[in-house]
């Protein structure tokens, strides 16, 4: 458990770092960063672990109308957020398997190819995805 | 009798490679026909272009009405990934979706969804989430999202792909009850026997055989020629 955490907590560092190196630029280094970027991710999880999403379809209306837009929006994107851990779980997974070295320039160059796969993957999903709703009449 | 479905000279390219040529062939209402291929044979992309999901050359007609820039409301296809069809948090609302889309008042969608999960045996998990189910549950439950509109013209891609025996075999003797006309496309030439009466063979984007799905199978060198064994 502690161990996904700190894994978990690896790429939020980086980004967290890579703020601080921008702000260090502009010298203006705000020294709660590390604080509220931590706080805002798990402020995030617990939301979104906590939202309502089974009631969220109950207030779909028919014939469809514009107060159904958020509404489809936010179960996409919850659907898109399910997809993209997943693949990224996949992806990271094989790349680990096929890789000597995570780091270094090769390690680098795998990651890369990783990464840009998995979203060539997710946009092939996206378009898969928007035909079957296109099919349901979700352009109706 | 006007056709289910008529298509004629239909032709698609993925950039440079082509992928269907000059396709031509009708079905009947009430025929459960087979489109076989080996991988890469242009199946799946056969079924994108009748629905009018892939701009492609020439011209189908479904119920003898040309496509236009909606989808037919007769017809629905069955992905060949189950997730491209279920998002909701609950198997009954991505059900009804469709229907709630198509205008239908949000009880009697989710009367007809109950309906459709039942078609499909699944009316006990209709408040499960799809990521929850087995994938030949899920597969069943993408069956049951196309049931929901009562199409007339049922399309489904590659259904067995993934699927363990015992999945196959509930959805041979599932696909056989449900109303309509019925295009599959799938390599599985066991499952093709169960379910169809009449198989198209593809090969290279064109149609090399088209003919009884018993006298098909029969053929070991069209069979061989085609990729299929």
């Amino acid at each position: 458990m502690i161990h996904r955490i700190l894994r978990l907590s690896i790429p939020l560092a980086l980004f967290c770092a890579g703020v601080a190196g921008l702000q260090l630029m502009s010298g203006n280094l705000d020294p709660w960063l590390p604080v509220k970027t931590f706080g805002a991710f798990f402020a995030g999880l617990a939301a979104f672990a906590c939202f309502p999403w089974r009631r969220l379809p109950r207030l779909l209306v028919a014939p469809p109308a514009r107060r159904n837009l958020p509404i489809l929006f936010l179960l996409i994107l919850r659907h898109f957020a399910g997809i993209l851990g997943a693949q990224a779980a996949r992806q990271f997974r094989a790349r680990r398997l096929v890789v000597v070295r995570e780091s270094g320039p090769l390690g680098f160059t795998s990651l890369r190819c990783a990464v840009v796969s998995m979203f060539r993957r997710s946009i092939e999903r996206a378009e898969r995805f928007y035909a079957a709703q296109w099919l349901r009449g979700g352009a109706e | 009798m006007t056709p289910a479905v008529e298509v004629r000279g239909l032709g698609y390219s993925y950039g440079q490679t082509r992928a269907l040529s000059d396709v031509s062939f009708a079905v009947a209402p009430g025929e459960r026909v087979g489109v076989a291929g080996a991988n890469g044979s242009g199946k799946s992309t056969l079924l994108w272009c009748l629905l009018g999901l892939l701009p492609a050359k020439g011209e189908v007609r479904i119920f003898g009405r040309p496509l236009g820039r909606r989808p037919p409301r007769q017809a629905a296809l069955v992905f060949q990934n189950p997730e491209d069809q279920l998002f909701m948090p609950a198997l009954l609302d991505d059900v009804a979706l469709g229907l709630l889309n198509r205008g239908e008042a949000p009880e009697c969608a989710r009367a007809k969804a109950r309906e459709a999960l039942r078609a499909v045996d699944l009316l006990e998990l209709a408040g499960r989430e799809a990521s929850q189910l087995s994938l030949g549950q899920r597969k069943r439950a993408a069956i049951a999202v196309a049931l929901a509109a009562a199409p007339e013209l049922l399309l489904l891609d590659e259904p067995t792909a993934e699927l363990d025996g015992r999945s196959v075999r509930h959805l041979a003797s599932l696909l056989p009850s449900l109303p309509g006309t019925h295009i599959i496309a799938t390599h599985h030439l066991e499952f093709l026997r169960a379910v169809t009466s009449r198989t198209l063979v593809l090969a290279e984007g064109t149609v090399i055989a088209d003919g009884p799905t018993r006298e098909i199978l029969a053929d070991r060198a069209l069979l061989e020629r085609s990729g299929l064994i």
